[in-house]
């Protein structure tokens, strides 16, 4: 097992290094120069040369990817003007337009991302999982058709649709709720919640019939092997064999799926945050690549890749909970 | 007979299918004393299963249709209520499976298997329970049972799982065990040591058996009456050494004929020519498999381990060996479908070893292959004529003088060449062996190399295949090489034999000679276990 842990870390590790590599290249090196972007339209030749040298343009490449490196791990100094900023680790780059680190940045959203995504994972998953277990255990029957029908319905509505939908309900006619704010979990717990319902279910509703499916699916498998054969020629209840026995089984794609999906909707749920005015990663993103503010967007990417690394990294060490033979192979 | 513990009266089983209804089972009785031991035998689709099944009430919630009465003592199964029937399961009457690796589940530890059954009937605390599981397995013999019991499934070879399975059926001192082909998917030594258990445990608990089999090797070693079922219904009963002997059914006459036998006469090999010139010499034929897991260090599987053996022109070569004892890996070497790590082959005077796939491809269509799942090895949205026209297309036969070559082989191999444009599904196994066939003969060949041909076909069906490859060989002169594990029917083909063991050739000589005098004491050992008919 600990050979396992250490094995799986360390590529992790190097899956990261990779990744940062790639962003790298594809956001500094390969796109117009980075300096006409700071200096804007109307720049000058020699004004050029100037940033080129300050943002260490004029070096070689693979030193600025040296410095990029060195910045995510000890941090580094920004200079655009008279002013120097220091970029703390782990730097993810500089942005000029708002004259910030893309780091604080990001951390400014990033709790408005968490928030967002995991309430709707843990719905997601309370109403999906659920439903295809039952789905699976009536199939062919009339409960397995009304949630097949609901999954194809909730799965077909666009998120603007489902969300204005729930919007105008519960704010519009029932007055149940007001239109949601963004209140941080510290200050406020409750009304963090109550003005993250919404928003959790438009994003849940869609992803909960992806997993009431692939979760009857895999119960439907397997609940046609033959150890649940065995296990119910030993007498177990009927209860005990799905809940212990085939759940098992079936859940593993589930978890396959769930890491995911948590680092695509940390980063990707723009819709919702726009809809429901959520100062999230996912409007950071917009706003960003419409400002053309690369470094942005290059520390964004870095987010969201490394969220799915590492959640597919703790998806492995679930599996090896889950079912021993992955440590094995 | 006193009071029988298990009666099965007029028992009928129904299946609806789309297009009407399967009856699996029609009206089948029979009584099991207790401590009694009762085997069914019958080939594939005789409903004997179905019956076993129906012995737990397992057919509860399929939409199986179960009529007529299952006694046990005085408990009717099919009259209980669910939750009644599940008492009884594995507590009064226990069951084993063919195949002991999808049987248990994978994901937990199998002495909490053990132990979850035995809690589900007696109530007993966590630890008691576990104890329990312990003590079954030390039972059954399986080693260490207090450290092993820890183990999952996969960790277990494929007798240990079929003890472990055993020990879960004794947890709760079962009335009968049910067992449904419990030594089918394991090679024969282990099966003789799993019988020998299941007969030590009969005598130590008293527990009656219901033997289920297509095997009457096995049938004729381990019960004291037979149950002889075809197409659902029960042709023959009675003791087992009567039955065999003298059966007085047709159907079981047929069956016993078909069997083939490792100490009966051998039905005469062709003789249109005498064994000449060897057609493929094998040197130090080695092949490694890298383990997987290994990360940097080499960790290799030598499956084949320095064979070296010659192929006579004319001649049926059998190979035998246990699972794992690397007998397909150089059935495939030799039609050089898989790559030799080193050693050489030479093919009919010609050096294979390091060709190059193009200068192999007119080779090839003297090397075939047939091989054991003629359902897998088809594929299942061609027609059975562009299956066995393809080679012909591949070495450049035009389109319609393939097909009609197709045709031509059908008729051969006795299948109606009306039928070339049905695909594989719509025929029975055995009929999808001779497409396989078929299709390997398309070209020609002059050396057959067949991988477990008849395995996977029932006994009469086997017979008939074995016929088949028999009347093919002397009109096409064909070399055979045929891989099998079932001692019986190598010595049934084959001139000569030979013996595999982990990778190594063990032992090479002419088949009566190694059948009758065997030099070679994993010979010795392996002819000892084949259950024999009485």
């Amino acid at each position: 097992m600990t050979r396992f842990l250490l094995r799986r870390f360390a590529s992790t590790v190097v899956l990261l290094l990779v990744m940062v590599a790639l962003v790298y290249l594809i956001f500094y090196t390969l796109p117009s120069d980075p300096a006409v972007l700071v200096c804007g339209k109307g720049c000058g030749g020699g004004q050029l040369a100037v940033i080129d040298h300050k943002l260490g343009l004029d070096q070689p490449e693979w030193v600025q990817f040296w410095h990029f490196l060195e910045g995510i791990f000890v941090g580094r100094d920004y200079s655009s003007g008279p002013d120097v900023s220091h970029c703390a680790a782990p730097c993810l780059g500089f942005s000029f337009q708002n004259d910030q680190p893309v780091l604080s940045l990001i951390g400014q959203r990033l709790p408005v991302s968490l928030s967002l995504t995991i309430g709707a994972m843990v719905i997601w998953l309370l109403i999906g999982v659920p439903a295809g277990v039952l789905s699976a255990l009536r199939a062919g029957r009339i409960t397995d058709r009304v949630v097949t029908a609901a999954s194809v319905l909730a799965f077909g509505a666009p998120i603007f649709v489902s969300g204005m939908l729930l919007l105008m309900l519960f704010c519009g006619y029932l007055h149940w709720l007001s239109f949601p704010v963004y209140v941080p979990f510290t200050e406020n717990p409750a009304e963090w919640a109550k003005n993250l319902l919404l928003p959790w279910f438009t994003l849940a509703i869609a992803q909960a019939a992806i997993y009431a499916r692939l979760t009857r699916t895999g119960m439907l498998e397997t609940l046609s092997e033959d150890h649940i054969r065995t296990f119910r020629a030993y007498g177990l209840r009927e209860r005990r064999i799905v809940g212990r026995h085939a759940l098992r089984g079936a859940i593993t794609p589930v978890i396959t799926i769930s890491a995911y999906d948590f680092g695509y909707i940390l980063v990707g749920a723009m819709l919702t945050e726009t809809l429901f005015g959520l100062p999230g990663l996912g409007q950071l993103i917009v706003q960003s690549s419409n400002n053309v503010d690369l470094p942005v967007v290059a520390g964004l990417t870095l987010v969201a890749g490394a969220a799915i690394v590492v959640a597919n990294t703790a998806a492995d060490l679930l599996y090896a909970v889950v079912d021993r033979r992955v440590v094995l192979s | 007979m006193s009071e029988p513990l298990l009666s099965v009266q007029d028992l009928s089983v129904e299946f609806p299918t789309g297009d009407g209804v399967l009856r699996a089972v029609d009206g089948v009785s029979f009584d099991l004393a207790a401590g009694g031991a009762l085997g069914i035998v019958g080939e594939s689709g005789s409903g004997k299963s179905t019956t076993a099944l129906a012995l737990l009430g397992l057919h509860r919630g399929t939409g199986a249709r179960v009529s007529g009465r299952v006694l046990l003592g005085d408990d009717d199964v099919g009259a209980l209520d669910d939750e009644s029937v599940r008492r009884l399961r594995g507590r009064r009457i226990a069951m084993i499976f063919q195949d002991p690796l999808s049987a248990l589940d994978p994901y937990f530890r199998i002495g909490d298997q053990i132990a979850e059954v035995y809690r589900n009937h007696t109530g007993a605390g966590r630890r008691a329970a576990w104890a329990r599981a312990v003590e079954v397995l030390d039972r059954v013999g399986i080693p260490d049972a207090a450290r092993r019991a820890r183990a999952r499934p996969h960790e277990f070879s494929g007798g240990m799982r079929q003890r472990a399975l055993i020990a879960m059926a004794l947890a709760c001192e079962p009335e009968v065990l049910v067992a449904d082909e419990p030594t089918s998917a394991l090679d024969v030594t282990v099966q003789a040591q799993i019988l020998d258990l299941i007969d030590e445990l009969r005598a130590d608990t008293g527990m009656a058996l219901l033997l289920v089999t297509h095997d009457l090797g096995v049938v004729s070693r381990s019960v004291d009456r037979v149950l002889v079922m075809q197409d659902g219904r029960a042709v023959e009963e009675g003791p087992v050494g009567e039955v065999l002997r003298a059966p007085t059914a047709p159907y079981t006459r047929a069956l016993l004929d078909a069997v083939p036998r490792i100490d009966g006469p051998v039905s005469p090999r062709p003789t249109h020519q005498p064994p000449g010139e060897p057609l493929l010499t094998v040197t130090g034929l080695t092949r490694e498999f890298r383990r997987p897991g290994g990360g940097l260090r080499r960790d290799v599987l030598r499956a084949v381990d320095d064979v070296s053996l010659e192929i006579l022109g004319g001649e049926t070569l059998g190979v035998v060996g246990e699972s794992g004892s690397g007998k397909t890996t150089l059935a495939r070497m030799i039609v050089r479908l898989l790559e030799p790590t080193s050693g050489g082959i030479v093919f009919d005077g010609r050096d294979l070893t390091g060709l190059p796939e193009r200068a192999l491809r007119p080779v090839r269509r003297d090397l075939q292959m047939v091989f054991q799942d003629p359902v897998s090895s088809l594929n299942p949205r061609r027609t059975v004529g562009d299956s066995i026209a393809d080679p012909l297309r591949v070495q450049g036969t035009g389109d319609r003088e393939a097909l009609r070559t197709a045709r031509e082989l059908m008729e051969r191999v006795g299948l109606d060449p009306a039928r070339h444009d049905r695909y594989p599904h719509e025929f029975s196994g055995g009929q999808r062996q001779r497409m396989g066939i078929a299709r390997a003969l398309s070209l020609r060949p002059k050396l057959l190399v067949c991988d477990e041909p008849v395995s996977a076909l029932d006994v009469s069906t086997q017979a008939q295949i074995l016929d088949l490859l028999r009347d093919l060989q002397e009109e096409y002169e064909l070399t055979i090489v045929f891989v099998s594990h079932d001692l019986a029917v190598v010595r049934q083909v084959s001139d000569r034999v030979a013996v595999m063991r982990n990778g190594a050739l063990v032992e090479l000589a002419d088949a009566e000679e190694l059948y009758t005098s065997p030099r070679h004491e994993y010979t010795r050992t392996l002819l000892a276990a084949v259950p024999v008919l009485a």
